[in-house]
């Protein structure tokens, strides 16, 4: 059973909930994690489809980790990274050795492991040589922790771990209540409007009609169905996590009323934005600007940035058309828009809007950006019958 | 704590409380969501591919009170070929009281055949079963078994829950295997029914006292909820249904045909032959230009340990045995110069042969791994069989049920 798949997986985390809740009385603060690491194994074990799997990869990194960053001392921190992300590359490329009946990927692939590697490598990035390695107990609570095991947030180990510290504090009367809210809004984003949205509303036109107006309706139903189901996802993980004395962080806040792309990312997925933000953009700004020949042109630097970071985006989701080229017209909107912002400070001035009504400014951005960020969820669905 | 209880933990069971309460009431539900009634067909087809949208074909499954005397052939795509040799067309057409239902198409493997067997454990005593086993399922990708995706074409809600509700002490080997293969799949199943978890649950739940300690809330929930669906499903199309019918056997007298067999069999044989022109491999013309070409197939054995079909297959056998079937197996052929390492399936298909021999039935093995001995005419493309290779199945079948003979079964029901 995977998380959130049915109302038994609900029931089990009621149970834990109560029993983490009732370790309060008589475990000690600091013990907290320990509490916490049994029951995310438990879950593992008990419940987790594959459950060796997750276990060999959380080995897999920590060792890897260790070797590259405290034994051989590798600098170049791409080496670590792609030794750290092999499990993932090997099955995102759907690289096969099949020797029947042995399958690579079916030996690498299972549920959340495109997560849990992104959690690695933003420990694996944050960490440096001089540091001590994350305890164990506290490093598989960071890549096992039930609620985000699956579908998210992107959490990071240092925010993890000092919520982790005052795990048991955190237990109380007012984080339960926003726990509980965060829940049931969660379970309306996903079980109600999203299931709404795919019953009567997402397939009401044939996916493979090239009819205009079944486009443009089959376009807005998924953009809105895929907030619904994933900022659902992500409020019951939020909730559940409170109520366990964990504060996971928030991964949508209005996506529909952002007004420009860097607006959107703040909005929509912001673990993943911020991953991506500093774990890729930053160091590929880095990289071109020690290049001699793009030393002069920083907007370049940042566009050609922007392209490549959202473009890799695309290609984490998978190798395939639908993914790379969505990955590719979020980080295309991006370039435009800093471009735009690069002319306007230039200038002095907004160089399309001049000196329109600033709320009229906000209504059209929004209202463009909504279309513009329908557009590429309606590629990356694999819906579009024109890709 | 009292805020919490106060406004947000009662308020939740009680809305739950509601929601159930209207969900199983069976007037409100009856009025929301009204349910086809069953039709009574009086006749079923001789061949039925699968039970989706069949549920009255289902519930007569395996029934002894449906008709007169019935032969059941189980088996994949060699059924759903047709054709007048095949034998639920041949043997009702010569024996008029004598019913041949064919049932099953490509994928119908030895999993889903053993589910739908056990979920019928009341029909199977002395029930004349042929199977039809194809070596093809035991090689390369099929020896992971029957996929999820057939198996729920076969095994509905309806089954699935009768296999959970088994208690008999002597079916609970089976009923645990087949616990194991459902847990085994069940993460390839979308949205699956309550009892699909429960049958993978119960597989969990038995596997440590920590598996015991977390599923054993969600499992109790499960199983009320099941019976709730079962008292609603009884108020609407009334309990028990035909499949908790006691029934018992008696014999009826047969009638005696006459089959120039010898004459057919050349028949058929020239027949086929003459479709086989533009190759020397035995494939039809059609068949070979379409499919084969220069291509040629390559058996890939896989280890016996590692073969779960194989060990579908024997739980298939031990089951037949145990509940008294009166089982015969088919094993199809296969085209030894197509598939030109053909002798590499051999090992498998002897420890088929030895597993149905010890466990006290018959079989007919159709499968010649010797070119040199091999019978063209048998296959029309490289697994499927001719008119000529269904002919023999026929004589083995009649054959073997002694249907020239002096009685055949009849069923009626012991149900005042």
């Amino acid at each position: 059973m995977l998380p959130f798949s049915s109302y038994e997986f609900f029931i089990i985390m009621a149970i834990f909930i109560a029993l983490i809740a009732a370790c309060k009385s008589f475990v000690a603060d600091k013990n907290y994690k320990y509490v916490l690491l049994f029951f995310n194994a438990l879950f593992l074990v008990t419940i987790y489809p594959k459950p060796i799997h997750f276990f060999l990869l959380i080995a897999y990194s920590y060792f890897f980790t260790w070797l590259i960053s405290d034994v051989l001392k590798v600098k170049k921190k791409i080496i670590g990274i792609l030794v750290l992300l092999l499990p993932m590359l090997l099955v995102k490329f759907d690289i096969r050795f099949d020797f029947y009946p042995f399958e690579m990927n079916n030996l690498l692939s299972f549920a959340g492991l495109s997560y849990a590697s992104f959690r690695i490598v933003g420990y694996y990035m944050d960490k440096s040589p001089n540091d001590r390695m994350a305890d164990i107990p506290t490093y598989f609570n960071f890549l096992s922790f039930t609620p985000t095991l699956l579908i998210g947030p992107i959490d990071k180990y240092a925010r993890f771990r000092a919520s982790q510290n005052t795990g048991f504090s955190n237990i109380n009367e007012g984080n339960f209540i926003a726990g509980w809210n965060a829940l049931v809004k969660g379970i309306i984003f996903k079980y109600a409007a999203a299931e709404l949205i795919s019953r009567y509303w997402l397939n009401v036109f044939d996916p493979s009609s090239r009819e205009a107006l079944h486009m443009l309706n089959n376009m807005y139903a998924y953009y809105i169905y895929l907030f619904f189901d994933f900022a659902g996802y992500s409020w019951m993980a939020l909730g559940i996590g409170k109520m366990m004395g964990m504060q996971v962080p928030v991964n949508f806040t209005n996506p529909f009323l952002a007004v420009n792309p860097q607006d959107f990312w703040r909005r929509f997925h912001i673990s993943l934005g911020d991953w991506l933000k500093e774990y890729f953009f930053t160091p590929l700004y880095m990289f071109f600007t020690r290049k001699k020949g793009l030393k002069k042109y920083p907007l370049t630097r940042q566009n050609i940035s922007l392209l490549l970071t959202f473009t890799l985006m695309g290609c984490w989701n998978g190798f395939k058309l639908n993914y790379i080229l969505s990955g590719f017209l979020f980080g295309l909107y991006s370039a435009v828009h800093n471009t735009y912002v690069a002319e306007c400070k230039k200038k002095g001035r907004d160089v399309l809007f001049g000196n329109m009504n600033p709320k009229a400014v906000k209504f059209i951005s929004i209202f463009i950006m909504f279309n513009l960020v329908a557009v590429a969820m309606y590629i990356f669905s694999g819906r579009c019958p024109l890709v | 704590m009292k805020r919490i209880v106060l406004l947000y933990l009662l308020p939740f069971f009680i809305s739950v409380y509601l929601v159930y309460l209207f969900a199983f009431n069976p007037s409100i539900k009856a009025y929301f969501f009204p349910e086809k009634p069953i039709p009574n067909y009086t006749e079923m087809p001789a061949y039925i591919d699968n039970f989706n949208g069949h549920p009255y074909f289902e519930q007569n499954f395996l029934n002894p009170a449906w008709k007169e005397t019935t032969i059941y052939v189980l088996g994949s795509s060699e059924l759903s070929e047709g054709g007048e040799a095949i034998p639920y067309t041949f043997i009702p057409g010569h024996y008029k009281n004598i019913r041949v239902q064919g049932f099953g198409h490509a994928g119908n493997q030895c999993f889903s055949i053993f589910s739908q067997l056990l979920a019928n454990t009341s029909r199977l005593d002395q029930a004349k079963i042929v199977f039809i086993i194809s070596p093809g399922w035991f090689e390369s990708k099929p020896t992971k078994g029957t996929s999820s995706a057939i198996f729920l074409e076969y095994n509905s809600e309806r089954f699935l829950k009768k296999i959970l509700t088994n208690h008999n002490e002597e079916d609970r080997v089976f009923k645990a295997y087949a616990e194991k293969r459902v847990n085994e799949l069940y993460s390839e199943f979308n949205s699956p029914s309550l009892p699909l978890k429960l049958m993978s649950f119960e597989h969990t739940f038995s596997k440590s006292i920590l598996h015991k300690a977390v599923f054993a809330l969600p499992m109790i929930c499960d199983y009320h909820l099941l019976s709730e669906k079962r008292k609603l499903s009884c108020d609407r199309s009334g309990c028990p249904d035909p499949a908790g019918t006691d029934l018992k056997r008696v014999m009826k007298p047969a009638n005696t045909v006459h089959i120039g067999w010898d004459s057919l069999l050349s028949y058929s044989k020239a027949e086929t032959l003459k479709k086989v022109t533009n190759n020397s491999l035995g494939i039809e013309d059609s068949y070979y230009t379409e499919f084969i070409g220069s291509k040629r197939g390559k058996i890939e054995p896989v280890k016996e340990s590692l073969n779960t079909e194989l060990q579908d297959f024997m739980m298939l056998v031990e089951l037949a045995k145990a509940k008294n079937i009166d089982a015969t197996f088919i094993i199809s052929p296969l085209n030894p110069f197509y598939f030109q390492n053909q002798p590499a399936i051999q090992p498998t298909i002897d420890i088929i042969t030895r597993t149905i021999s010890q466990n006290g039935f018959s079989y007919l093995n159709l499968l010649e791994s010797d070119s040199a001995k091999y019978e063209k005419a048998i296959l029309h493309d490289v697994m499927h069989m001719s008119d000529y290779g269904w002919y023999q199945a026929d004589k083995y079948i009649i054959d073997q049920y002694k249907l020239d003979s002096v009685t055949v079964d009849h069923y009626i029901s012991t149900t005042p």
